[in-house]
């Protein structure tokens, strides 16, 4: 996958410092974005128990007395 | 006075800023991701209950239990710092995109009424020449100067006090309430009218990302081949949606006993507003409008746009038009309003941890509110407004960063909280699973990894949001880190932590008026403040529906000055500051109103008894002297009682010793205690008078009346004789003083389960005789 950050001369000043730079970004784009696909996509898998019972436990507050 | 708020107006508070959210975010996240927007809205609220649960279980665990103080615990204050910067960044730009939204909701009807006049020729030709054609606002600038406008209104509400602000939200949320029951009727009933499909699936192939909405990434080769990631990137854009969830727990401390129980409910119901109005609101916006009209025309106010595409009458849609500009007016500008209680919260609260040095939190003179961090907030925000000339997208794009963020740092506090603190919670993020003695937390951990990633993410794609964001947050971590330095200088010698500011009033007299509180209250003396057990056994056992509770410190004054030559500082020192900021901080614990006195004094006992008098207390609650045992201290302060002058008032004196035992006396003229085999004495005389014929009117109280005369008699014919006998028969147990005596339930050391009594009617009392 080949990559084009034109926006980086907006962060980095020098040409060497820039490449060194897209070096990093390509890292990050090609390694830890993927990596956060499976993180966020389990994440919301284990949020849907989170949702339900949360939403009963708070619902059955309305009906206990004070 | 501490006063504490329904579940009703906690959530309305809440619902100010986040049920605002649909007026607008609807609009931006289509612009960013495309037409399949509204689900990804959806999927926000529904995750936004998990994203609530954090919140819950943070508050259960701190009163005050914000983003600063939960991540401050887990991860210290360099963290506390930076999460507190981020929030800060959110509420900051709360009152900004809020005020514009509803500014172009404004500026959008009053262009529609100007085109709709034009039509029926009713604009004169003048004007038409004027405006080169039909006469019509600049949306965007118009916009901001309707945000400047309101932000100045609730600027100088805030100054007068949240109590007022409060009443407004719910007012304010009552009148949404019922627009949105009209608009999802009316909408339902188009939809079906009409046969509108659903918007498209929230699929990678539906997803059309604008330039904007990749930011870093826009010129990268994964902006063409997305895939699933696509899902995280609409998933970031539609965040925003969600945001206001901070202030649920900025209003926790206001919300009223039962604290935990209030708080789920006002979850919940912020949960089904959120639900219903963003998300199936966003979802059949894009059902309704037509798609050539809607983006170009109502993105940045949507709502409008579905009213003027409902099935019926031109005139009818025009008017539910104007309505939802009016509501669309008040809840985005009730959001400017907790936007800025909010960040007054989290500030103030990060004042009171030295943070933000103490000058920021000096109470106004009229009002007692904080006045000095609620200019600096509402000068950020309207510059804020005016740097953005009134783009809404601009301020949406950059508002989600701080919402992200304060989340992230949120749940991973939460977490490694679950581990540093293993202790008991009133609320845990479910669900958890226990392998021997460790418990994993499965939801709250599911929670963190989605709000982590789309936060990395949102770091490459929301550009303005990245730059702004960071430079902000990195700016008030900066002035924070210094203004920490320079007040741990400052104090070095002192401890500054956790210290209220107080609004004094001098009143030259004590009485319940000034204090405002009602007849048979209970008053709570205290001294030190690492001794408050007594306190919260008050508030424990007290309903504040019932009975009000007064905390009382009397203030040794020395002779020779008249107390109305005191000044404030003499008799409200630093030390009455953090004895109080201690009541303060239990009674927000309980959720419980009370009231704070300080009562200059030259004699504590005296001055107990006296405002207990005039107080018209029905009990006074101390905790146990050092010096005394409770009987001692029950003397004292009988003995000041004996000193008053008339009138005065009974009341129970009790006394709660550090392991919660209580003893219980009764100060002033008391229903004497009587042996069982005295009362059978007399009940034998009655007996045996009854049996003689006209002595049907004859009482016991007669028979103790008449002995009581013959003592005074004998008394008076020949007293040594009268108090030999008497010496005879209570050798051993006579009382100190017959202004007080103990009841006999608190003998022992069992724990008593009832609240501090009233006087009336009174229970029978055995003792000391």
């Amino acid at each position: 996958m080949s990559t084009d950050f034109n926006k980086l001369s907006l962060f980095f000043d020098s040409t060497r410092a820039q490449e060194y730079n897209v070096d990093i970004v390509n890292l990050l784009v090609h390694h830890l974005l993927p990596l956060l696909e499976y993180l966020f996509f389990a994440g919301l898998i284990g949020a849907v128990p989170v949702i339900v019972i949360t939403a009963i436990k708070t619902a059955q507050s309305m009906l206990e007395e004070d | 006075m501490l006063t504490f708020i329904s579940y009703w107006r906690a959530a309305a508070i809440v619902l100010n800023d986040l049920g605002s959210s649909a007026f607008y975010a609807g609009g931006i996240a289509e612009q960013a991701v495309g037409k399949s927007a509204p689900w990804f809205i959806l999927g926000v609220m529904l995750f936004a209950f998990a994203v609530r649960s954090v919140y819950v279980e943070s508050c259960s665990m701190f009163t005050r239990g914000g983003v600063y103080r939960v991540v401050k615990e887990a991860l210290g204050g360099t963290f506390a710092k930076l999460s507190v910067s981020a929030l800060m960044f959110d509420y900051i730009l709360t009152g900004p995109i809020s005020g514009v939204s509803a500014g172009q909701y404004i500026a959008g009807l009053i262009n529609e009424l100007f085109a709709a006049a034009d039509a029926h020729g009713w604009i004169p030709r003048a004007m038409h020449a004027m405006f080169h054609g039909t006469p019509q606002l600049d949306v965007n600038h118009a916009a901001a100067a309707f945000a400047v406008l309101v932000t100045v209104y609730y600027w100088w509400e805030n100054i007068k006090g949240i109590e007022e602000s409060s009443d407004k939200a719910l007012r304010v949320m009552q009148i949404t309430t019922v627009m949105v029951v009209i608009l999802m009727g009316w909408a339902i009933y188009t939809v079906l009218h009409n046969g509108s499909p659903l918007p498209p699936l929230p699929i990678p192939q539906n997803l059309h990302f604008s330039p904007e909405a990749l930011g870093f990434l826009k010129n990268t080769d994964i902006a063409k081949s997305f895939g699933l990631f696509g899902i995280i990137i609409a998933f970031g854009h539609s965040v925003l949606a969600m945001s206001g969830e901070e202030s649920l727990a900025q209003v926790n401390r206001e919300i009223a006993s039962p604290k935990l129980r209030n708080l789920k409910r006002a979850a919940l119901i912020i949960a089904i507003f959120s639900f219903v109005f963003t998300g199936l609101g966003s979802l059949l916006a894009v059902m309704i409008i037509p798609d050539e009209v809607r983006v170009p025309l109502y993105k940045d106010n949507l709502i409008s746009g579905m009213a003027m595409y409902m099935v019926g009458p031109h005139v009818l849609k025009l008017v539910f038009r104007a309505f939802v500009v009016v509501v669309g007016f008040l809840i985005l500008s009730g959001a400017i309003n907790t936007s800025i209680i909010g960040s007054n919260g989290v500030l103030n609260r990060v004042s009171e941890d030295g943070v933000l040095t103490d000058w920021f939190r000096r109470p106004h003179k009229r009002f007692g509110t904080s006045y000095r961090i609620i200019n600096l907030i509402v000068g950020m925000q309207l510059l804020t407004v005016i740097a953005s000339r009134g783009n809404v997208y601009v301020l949406g794009e950059a508002y989600a960063f701080g919402v992200i963020w304060s989340f992230t740092f949120n749940s991973l506090a939460m977490l490694v909280l679950r581990f540093k603190y293993k202790g008991e919670r009133g609320w845990r993020v479910p669900p958890n699973i226990k392998i021997g003695n460790i418990e994993i937390p499965i939801g709250l951990a599911a929670v963190h990894l989605v709000l982590l990633s789309t936060a990395i993410v949102n770091l490459f794609t929301k550009e303005v949001a990245t730059v702004a964001g960071a430079a902000f947050s990195l700016a008030f971590f900066f002035i924070f880190t210094v203004s920490e330095r320079v007040n741990k200088r400052k104090f070095a010698h002192v401890e500054q932590q956790m210290k209220e500011h107080f609004q004094l009033l001098h009143q030259d007299t004590i009485g319940r008026e000034e204090v405002q509180v009602r007849a048979g209250n209970v008053l709570v003396t205290v001294r030190d403040y690492n001794t408050l057990n007594h306190l919260r056994w008050a508030l424990e056992k007290t309903n504040p529906h019932d009975t009000d509770i007064v905390v009382m410190e009397a203030r040794l004054t020395g002779y020779g000055s008249a107390d109305r030559d005191l000044a404030m500082e003499q008799i409200f020192s630093d030390y009455e500051q953090t004895l109080f900021t201690k009541a303060v901080s239990i009674a927000e614990s309980y959720g419980k109103t009370i009231s704070l006195l300080v009562v200059p004094a030259r004699d504590v006992w005296s001055a107990i008894a006296q405002t207990a008098n005039s107080m018209e207390s029905s009990a006074v609650v101390s905790g146990l002297s050092s010096k005394m045992t409770g009987e001692e201290q029950a003397f004292k302060l009988g003995q000041a009682w004996e000193a008053m002058p008339e009138p005065k008032r009974q009341f129970v004196f009790q006394v709660v010793r550090p392991d919660s035992t209580v003893e219980t006396y009764r100060i002033g003229p008391h229903t004497p205690t009587m042996k069982t085999e005295d009362v059978h004495l007399v009940h034998r005389i009655w007996l045996d008078i009854k049996k003689i014929q006209g002595t049907e009117d004859i009482h016991h109280s007669d028979i103790v009346t008449l002995a009581l005369t013959r003592l005074s008699r004998d008394y008076n014919l020949d007293k040594d004789d009268v108090l030999k006998n008497l010496k005879k028969g209570v050798r051993g147990q006579a009382p100190k003083s017959s202004s007080f005596v103990r009841e006999p339930d608190t003998e022992g050391t069992q724990k008593r389960t009832d609240g501090p009594r009233r006087e009336q009617p009174m229970p029978p009392v055995t003792g000391p005789r």
